[in-house]
């Protein structure tokens, strides 16, 4: 599904030169609920954009379902994250002019072969949300949102970079398993990027970077129901 | 520190900064240079009005002599002349001895005093083309002629001249002029209180390359046959009335008086009054517009700058740093930055202010004199702007930064008004995507939507109003003389020649001054058709027909039934067609009619029009077609000069509005932008979605400008009835509103494309940043 062959992405600021990632080889299949796991600067932020057609490496290639993006241009890329891919971030990049409903039908808008906005928003369970404004939704919700509106364009891949980091434990938790659901359900490929070890525990396969290498790629044995695991070890 | 952060934020925009820092520097350029300009004129007129005792009124005066007058027992004479011309001709002592008995007379009436301007009409050949002379005398009390320069004429070979005429002319003081075949000296050049546009018998025939005043010594005066034709000056001894309080008081008809015209309302000497009260207004209102848009801009961007701010300094006064720490130095560089454009607008304005005086006086016969520093102009044109960019300054700042730091760090996202009105929703779900998201975000961004709407209206205004003016001429004067078949026309001949035999006859009509034209059933010179193009030569024989002007004017509709003084007598018309020509002033009947009944002779006529050059030793004067259209040429240039500089500006204007709103929009959908590529929009997707909604926007303002624009247009021509009696016709070419559309789909469409550019500049990975972190 997703192929990396020798990809290193290095970023120049000035004379400065940061090897984010480093010749780095990793084949995902279709159908996996991917947790990338490592400590702050590690590159998973880039390994994710990457995959999702968001930057391009500098070495190296990227297939995405048999697509070899590292080769596309901007526009070719763009036709790419329109099709395939949906991203959630850590803050919610909701639209703050635009309520939960209009800001999914952006989304819907560009597929050609969208779900229903309003299944999407009973799948994250905003269903009575729907016209409000991000600033009159907790977090939670705002980040359900953002969701939604991921999955309402029923992509191939959903890369999620620290869904969970500004939400308590609770929280966090519906998060998780409306991701699980949909990756149950609808057969998505998830990809999330993660500080918190404990998430690895609702994973088919768990990816360790650090300074741009993956130092660990562990397939999960026993998978957990996100409900049930702890975030306090 | 705080400097140097805010200095880079604002070199960051430096293109934005500069078109701000014309629009505000424009603001007060607009208002210094009219205001000044206007200011100078008025000033130095001021002065040369009391000085040379500028008349407050005039009475324009009959040719006839009354019955009563016909009874007078003068001194001199006894009158038996039926007019005035012929009493000059039979006893020229007698025919001023009336005059005097008639301002004696009038006097008594009221608290006045009058003074005689007389003048004869003459043309003479000068450098192979017709001019034409207004010979004058000398008035003692009202009226009093200055000198510009050069002596008044002292003997009978002497004369003085416009200055205006003399530079066409090439004439310098010194220089002779022949006249009838003599030599005169040019001795000075003069100005006339009651002549500050030289109208001689034509509204529009202002120019000063074929027509001039001219002095002359009272022997020279004497020496030429014609009759002298003259107004009675007037000015008010005691509170001033107005015309029809005089007219309800007293029988003007037994004094000669034809009609009274107070001098505000009057083109030849007044209408510079209203012309520096336009200058005034229009200045005002033209920089308040610009002003208003410029600080409302000002005012977004401090906003957005200090917002992009907002979390440092949070964390800033969270360490312990001061409000005011944070706030002056942006207040203080906004400020200088503005203070400077304005100051440089106001230095620019009075750079300029001589310019527009010239302008003026290419047309008015006033005194030149230099522009004057004026605070007033200062304080309007930099301080209020000044003042108002303070104190909105001031409260921005203050209020986003008086927030405590907790909340600065972490801001909330702007709260937006809620749309629940659900008809509004229900209507804008039911539009397309586009259109849908185009409404939506419209609708969020109001503000920054009225300013767009203000100024670009704004700019579509100045360019109709500029379209107006290119049409003016042609719409009046112009079409007039070209529909007509004569090419000039032969006053008084001295005996019978080939073209049209016409009466032409200035009459007092409804109460106003009309020049009452006699044509035959079977002329062929004068079209005369009504808007519905039919025939209303041959009705003449039933009443009147007058000019649709006229109608307007007066407010009069076929079959009104109007009378008509001509002297003493006076007799009662119907109104029997409304004629689709121009001229205010144009009242038309059969001539035989007319001749029967004022003349007492069916074959009476006194002027011929004719479509071939006529000799001038063969009439009293002779009008020619060509002469008036050249002078209407010349207006006309200088009416496409104003106009290239109207379309230019508001075009420019247009230009830098759209491009500061287009970058402004554009900035504030930053992270909008890198989102929309993150869920796979293209650029002009993007672009459709953000700014496509502008684009409709300014095909509705346009729409909406033309009614407005031709509102405009009849609060002007209304204006100008009011005030001077004439139509001022001012419409739209539909051809011309096509080529000012083109031109500002040509600026939207380099603006958008600056626009388009703005977003694919956005990278998307860094963009997202902004929110990842
Ligand atoms: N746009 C950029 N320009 C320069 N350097 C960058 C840029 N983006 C990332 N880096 C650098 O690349 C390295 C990897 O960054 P990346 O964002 O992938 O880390 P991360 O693992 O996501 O960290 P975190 O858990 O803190 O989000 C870091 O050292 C970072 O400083
Ligand atoms: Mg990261």
């Amino acid at each position: 599904m997703i192929k990396f062959e020798q990809v290193s992405k290095i970023y120049q600021t000035g004379n400065i030169k940061t090897k984010a990632l480093d010749h780095v080889d990793v084949e995902i299949s279709a159908g996996d609920f991917v947790v990338i796991l490592g400590p702050s600067g590690s590159g998973k932020s880039t390994m994710l954009n990457l995959m999702g057609g968001l930057d391009l490496p500098t070495e190296g290639n990227v297939t995405v379902d048999a697509m070899p993006i590292s080769t596309f241009d901007e526009k070719k890329l763009v036709q790419f994250r329109r099709k395939h891919i949906g991203f959630v971030f850590q803050e919610y990049n909701l639209l703050p002019t635009l309520t939960s409903y209009e800001n999914i039908d952006m989304a819907y808008h560009l597929s050609d072969d969208p779900l229903d906005i309003d299944t999407a928003l009973k799948q994250v369970g905003l269903t009575k949300h729907k016209d409000k404004y991000p600033y009159e939704l907790s977090g939670g919700e705002q980040q359900r949102v953002s969701i939604a509106r991921a999955l309402v364009k029923q992509p191939k891949v959903l890369f999620c970079d620290e869904p969970t980091g500004s939400l308590d434990e609770d929280i966090a938790k519906q998060i998780l398993k409306v991701l699980q659901n949909l990756n149950q359900t609808m057969k998505t490929t998830i990809i999330v990027i993660t500080h918190n070890t404990a998430i690895a525990q609702i994973a088919d396969r768990v990816i360790h970077l650090n300074s741009g290498k993956i130092v660990k790629d562990i397939r999960v044995k026993t998978k957990v129901d996100s409900m049930e695991i702890s975030f306090s070890p | 520190m705080i400097y140097k952060h805010v200095l880079r934020t604002f070199a960051k925009k430096k293109l934005t900064l500069f078109l701000l820092g014309i629009v505000i520097m424009l603001s007060s350029f607009v208002y210094v240079a009219l205001h000044m300009g206007a200011a100078t004129i008025e000033k130095a007129t001021e002065a040369y009005f009391d000085d040379y005792n500028q008349e407050d009124f005039v009475f324009e005066m009959s040719p006839y002599i009354t019955p009563k007058e016909h009874q007078l027992d003068l001194e001199h004479c006894v009158i038996q002349a039926p007019t005035m011309p012929a009493l000059y001709q039979q006893d020229k002592a007698c025919y001023y001895e009336l005059i005097d008995q008639r301002i004696t007379a009038l006097k008594t009436l009221e608290a006045i005093t009058l003074e005689a301007r007389f003048f004869k009409d003459i043309t003479s050949v000068q450098n192979d083309h017709t001019h034409r002379f207004r010979l004058m005398q000398e008035t003692v009390a009202i009226n009093r002629s200055y000198y510009t320069q050069g002596q008044k004429p002292a003997y009978e070979n002497e004369i003085a001249i416009l200055e205006n005429y003399a530079n066409h002319n090439d004439i310098k003081i010194g220089d002779t002029l022949v006249i009838r075949g003599e030599d005169y000296e040019v001795t000075g050049f003069l100005l006339l209180p009651d002549y500050t546009l030289p109208v001689f018998d034509h509204v529009f025939a202002y120019g000063t390359e074929s027509q001039t005043l001219m002095m002359v010594h009272p022997d020279f005066f004497d020496a030429l046959s014609e009759a002298p034709n003259y107004h009675l000056g007037g000015i008010f001894l005691d509170e001033p009335f107005g015309v029809s309080e005089f007219y309800e008081r007293h029988d003007t008809e037994n004094y000669g008086i034809q009609h009274m015209m107070l001098t505000e309302n009057n083109i030849r000497s007044g209408a510079i009054y209203t012309e520096i009260q336009a200058s005034y207004a229009s200045g005002l209102f033209i920089s308040i517009i610009i002003a208003f848009i410029g600080i409302v801009i000002v005012g977004l961007m401090m906003k957005k700058t200090l917002e992009q701010s907002q979390r440092p300094f949070g964390i800033l006064k969270a360490l312990g740093m001061e409000k005011k720490e944070l706030m002056w130095p942006y207040l203080t560089l906004i400020l200088g930055f503005s203070f400077l454009a304005l100051w440089l607008g106001y230095m620019i304005g009075f750079l300029f202010a001589p310019i527009l005086r010239d302008v003026y006086l290419a047309f008015y016969l006033l005194p030149k004199t230099d522009v004057e520093f004026s605070f007033l102009a200062l304080l309007i044109g930099v301080f209020a702007p000044f003042l108002v960019l303070f104190v909105m300054g001031f409260f921005i700042t203050n209020r986003l930064l008086n927030q405590d730091a907790l909340h600065m760090m972490h801001p909330p996202i702007t709260k937006m008004a809620k749309v629940h009105q659900s008809r509004l929703r229900r209507l804008i779900n039911k539009l397309g995507f586009n259109t849908r998201y185009q409404t939506i975000f419209m609708l969020r961004h109001k503000l920054k939507v009225l300013i767009y709407a203000v100024g670009v209206f704004f700019a579509f205004f100045l360019s109709f109003l500029a379209l107006g003016m290119l049409d003016v001429f042609e719409a009046t004067v112009t079409d007039y003389y070209d529909s007509v078949h004569y090419t000039h026309i032969g006053y008084y001949p001295e005996e019978a020649q080939p073209g049209d035999k016409v009466i032409e006859i200035n009459a007092l009509i409804y109460e106003s001054p009309a020049m009452l034209i006699g044509l035959s059933e079977n002329q062929t010179m004068h079209p005369l058709f009504d808007k519905d193009g039919r025939d209303l030569t041959p009705r003449l024989n039933e009443g009147l027909v007058i000019s649709q002007s006229f109608a307007l004017l007066n407010d009069l509709a076929l079959n009104d039934r109007i009378e008509i003084y001509l002297g003493a007598q006076k007799e009662t018309y119907t109104v029997v067609g409304v004629a689709n020509i121009y001229p205010g002033d144009h009242v038309f009947t059969d001539r035989a009619m007319l001749a029967k009944t004022f003349f007492n002779d069916a074959d009476y006529y006194n002027t011929i029009y004719a479509d071939y050059p006529l000799d001038e030793t063969q009439f009293q004067s002779v009008f020619s077609v060509d002469t008036l259209l050249n002078q209407i040429d010349d207006l006309n240039e200088v009416t496409m000069q104003v106009f290239y500089v109207i379309v230019l500006s508001g075009l420019f204007i247009g230009l830098i509005i759209v491009y500061l709103l287009s970058v402004l929009i554009v900035e504030d959908h930053y992270v909008h932008i890198a989102l929309f590529k993150m869920l796979g929009y293209d650029d002009q997707a993007i672009h459709t979605i953000l700014l496509g909604g502008y684009r409709k926007l300014n095909i509705v303002l346009f729409i909406l400008c033309i009614p407005f624009t031709l509102w405009v247009f009849v609060l002007f021509r209304n204006f100008f009835a009011m005030m001077f009696g004439f139509i001022f016709v001012m419409s739209l070419n539909p051809l011309h509103l096509f080529g000012i559309a083109l031109l500002y789909v040509i600026i939207f469409m380099v603006a958008s494309r600056h626009a388009k550019k703005k977003v694919t500049d956005v990278a998307l990975s860094v963009a997202l940043k902004v929110y990842q972190n």
